[in-house]
């Protein structure tokens, strides 16, 4: 036993000092490596800060000649983040004649999971028959993260099949990142039909139906309007309330009544939604069934409401000053406290 | 002669069981650690490598939730003023800056309206969690983005509340007031929060130590390793306590403790457990526990994550009154939270907090720091008496200290591997040193306050403590 205990504290401290003098190594060569690094990338930038002012191709690409491919193809699209227009796409095309799309083409499929979803985002700058072939295979990537930013990049390059098919292959189940937004953001007015779809899509969670809502309410394509006031009365307080948004984002007059409606709600997320919108779509009306929110169980429901009141004017302002000069309430709280802080 | 052969059996038999419960502590803590060890290095490798922050800016900026920062200020006129400089320069697309200045007795709130140029509002909010009144609340005609509230005093968790209450960002973010987040920290730590928003309710990023670095308008602009030895230790501490027992916890969703010096929290969540609690000791490790037996309750499935990229920058006690005073905090905190929540160990219904989380606290903060000081005492004093072989003793010694080592080593891989930011093979060369040398003496020095919080938790005494500030390095000093 004793033996045991002594050969086993030999061997953890011959492994820590193993360990440590492996660290120490590794570190002076990693520092070595990424000086060689920084110094191939200063070399980048001055190149393509030559460019830009002389445009001298020949000049550039005998530049970039002596640069790994690899540092061109990450700190290349550093420097193209801050430029736009022609300048930007004239780097673009040295960069596509050195053959850096093949280099982040081998980094969607080979990469780590980082690196195969900036891969996927550079790919944008190559508009080609095999960038999209590319990114159609990643569309089966095994990283839900890399799916999306691949279908991202393909919705950018307006090269995105079927929505349901990419839907199929990002999956519905455990689909939970906001960046679905992104996703939906990329389809044109003509595939509004699409998101439709995924916004009554029972496969899809209140996350997904909800971010198809939003960017539909988002489009200011009145042709909407009657659907996602329907979607006001989804049983999914979620997506209600994702729907009472994008009416008021919509702000067409005719939707007063939804909005009003929405005010009801038994659930206090759509009647916050209301209450922001209901100044959006000028629900004068509204007025009584706001002063009643004053008196809500809810902070932001009673706060929107008094807010809603103050933006209708004279009559919404002499209102919230008679609620605020009653006698102690909720409702006269509120209506002073918003009153003291739009007045400011 | 019968009487002193039973004495003698007796003292055998105590000995024995001193030993045994001893050692089994002992084998249950190192069983821990080198679990967490093992855990921890498997989360990073199956982390993808760190985007940097101008791609996470280019992904996430049009869906990143709006997050409120709350920084509780109490006699913080030395650091506040640099920390809100590094607030409003934060890298994130929407949020804004919440000062509470819970009744300082320093110049607090003037240092603040001088530097910010601030003049009072009026500015609704929720009262939905309790807190000392409100005096005023403070804000800049020019910059929505900072808004001070002036209260009285009440300490940390009242005045978190009062910043709870007053914020309206869907999440907010709380910082101590005397650390510096990194520019990019935000955006890394509403990550999980944007890939899994419906299932993060809170997120938990690195502490850092700022004794010695350099700072300038709010950011880190040189890291140094702190030269004085204790703020050393407590880095190679802190490595431990981040990078290898969070992390580990964080992957199998059983994470204690967000510190309370950073962690971003979805705010009805919070609101719906009644916020942080008040006159609490270990404020941080409460709402998580909190946090945790309420999804529970609701069945509602929930993330807690720790990530390790998110930094913030915190100034480190440096001498031994100071650490020895918040150490015996922390200590009375976990065991005020062990007992408050006692319900929840070893009971199913709170699955893996209840069965592994819980059981966790109990080991190294409960029977821990009890154990181990009582084998510094009573192994040497049982071989002066001719109980224990010396043999054994000497080679259990040797196997305690071997194993410490071993792990803190760990723990500088994983740094090495994750963060790596410690500059030159140097600072890594005296980390390991420290790692070393800390087991001599620092170590037996911790658990010695750690029994004095024991006993101070057994009092019940509350007293919070000074802690007094030297204020940031600045790079124009």
């Amino acid at each position: 036993m004793l033996r045991l205990v002594w050969s086993l504290s030999i061997a953890l401290a011959l492994t820590s000092i193993f360990v440590m003098l492996v660290l120490i190594v590794r570190r002076v060569i990693v520092t070595r490596l990424e000086k060689n690094r920084n110094a191939a990338k200063a070399r980048l930038n001055a190149a393509l800060i030559r460019f830009t002012a002389d445009e001298d191709k020949e000049k550039v690409l005998a530049s970039l000649s002596g640069i790994p491919k690899t540092v061109i193809a990450d700190a290349g699209f550093e420097f193209l983040a801050l430029l736009r227009g022609n300048e930007r796409r004239e780097i673009e095309e040295v960069f596509a004649e050195i053959g850096i799309q093949r280099v982040i083409r081998k980094q969607l499929r080979q990469g780590n999971r980082s690196q195969r979803i900036f891969a996927a985002e550079r790919l944008t700058a190559f508009p080609a028959a095999e960038t999209n072939r590319a990114l159609l295979a990643a569309l089966r990537d095994r990283s839900r993260q890399v799916r999306i930013a691949a279908a991202i990049a393909l919705g950018e390059m307006q090269a995105l099949p079927p929505l349901a098919d990419v839907m199929n292959m990002i999956g519905y189940r455990g689909q939970r990142s906001a960046r679905i937004v992104d996703l939906f953001q990329t389809l044109g007015a003509e595939r509004s039909e699409e998101l439709r779809s995924v916004a009554l899509d029972i496969r899809a969670n209140a996350l997904m139906r909800s971010a198809a809502i939003a960017v539909l309410g988002q489009t200011g394509d009145y042709s909407h309007l009657a659907f996602i006031r329907e979607m006001t009365r989804d049983e999914s307080a979620d997506i209600a309330a994702a729907a009472v948004n994008a009416v008021g984002r919509l702000a067409h007059p005719s939707s007063a009544p939804t909005v009003i409606e929405a005010l009801r709600h038994a659930d206090w997320r759509v009647r916050s939604e209301a209450a922001q919108a209901v100044r959006l779509v000028g629900a004068r009306d509204a007025i009584p069934e706001l002063t009643t929110l004053l008196e809500d169980a809810e902070w932001p429901v009673r706060y929107w409401a008094a807010h809603a009141l103050h933006a209708f004017g004279q009559e919404g302002i002499d209102m919230l000053r008679s609620i605020a000069e009653g006698d102690p309430s909720r409702s006269q709280r509120t209506a002073s406290m918003v009153m003291a802080e739009d007045a400011a | 002669m019968t009487l002193d052969a039973d004495i003698t059996a007796f003292l055998f038999d105590v000995a024995f069981w001193v030993a045994v419960i001893v050692m089994t502590s002992g084998l249950l803590q190192t069983l821990v650690y080198l679990a967490q060890l093992l855990v921890a290095t498997y989360a990073l490798m199956r982390r993808p490598p760190v985007a940097r922050s101008s791609l996470l800016w280019h992904r996430f900026a049009d869906v990143a939730p709006p997050i409120a920062i709350i920084v509780p200020a109490y006699n913080e006129q030395l650091n506040v003023t640099e920390t809100v400089h590094s607030l409003l320069s934060m890298e994130y697309p929407s949020y804004e800056v919440i000062i509470v200045n819970d009744g300082s007795r320093d110049r607090t709130l003037e240092v603040l309206i001088e530097a910010f140029q601030l003049r009072q509002v009026s500015r609704s909010y929720e009262e939905s969690l309790e807190h000392q009144p409100i005096r005023g609340i403070y804000g800049n005609p020019t910059n929505d983005r900072l808004t001070v509230i002036d209260k009285e005093n009440g300490g940390k968790a009242d005045a978190q509340n009062a910043g709870i209450n007053v914020s309206r960002a869907p999440l907010f973010c709380v910082i101590d007031g005397d650390s510096i987040l990194e520019n990019d920290a935000l955006l890394r730590a509403s990550q999980p929060f944007i890939e899994d928003p419906e299932r993060t309710i809170a997120v938990g990023g690195t502490i850092r130590i700022a004794n010695n670095s350099t700072f300038e308008r709010g950011s880190v602009t040189e890291v140094r390793l702190p030269t004085r030895l204790l703020p050393l230790f407590q880095v190679i501490e802190y490595l431990r306590a981040f990078l290898m027992a969070r992390l580990a916890w964080s992957r199998i969703n059983a994470l204690m403790l967000i510190s309370g010096a950073f962690g971003v929290f979805r705010r009805g969540d919070v609101i719906a457990v009644g916020g942080f609690t008040q006159g609490s000791m270990g404020e941080d490790l409460d709402l998580v526990l909190k946090l945790h037996r309420h999804m529970r309750q609701i069945r509602k499935d929930y993330r807690i994550e720790f990530i390790p990229e998110p930094v913030c920058w915190t100034e480190a006690p440096e001498t031994l009154a100071v650490l020895g005073r918040q150490r015996s905090r922390w200590q009375r905190g976990a065991l005020e939270c062990f007992f408050r929540y006692r319900g929840m160990f070893m009971n199913p219904r709170y699955g893996r907090i209840g069965l592994l989380g819980m059981v966790h606290v109990f080991i190294v903060d409960v029977v821990g720091p009890v154990a181990e000081v009582l084998g510094y005492i009573l192994i040497p004093l049982f071989w002066y008496l001719g109980i224990l072989n010396l043999d054994f003793l000497l080679a259990y010694t040797a196997l305690v200290f071997v194993y410490g080592i071993f792990v803190s080593v760990g723990s500088l891989v994983l740094e090495e591997m994750e963060l790596r930011r410690f500059p030159n093979a140097r600072d890594l060369a005296i980390l390991l040193l420290a790692a070393i040398v800390e087991n001599f003496g620092y170590r037996q020095l911790n658990n010695f306050w750690r029994i004095r919080g024991c006993w101070q938790f057994l009092r019940q005494d509350n007293s919070w403590g000074e802690m007094p500030r030297t204020g940031f390095n600045s790079s124009s000093n």
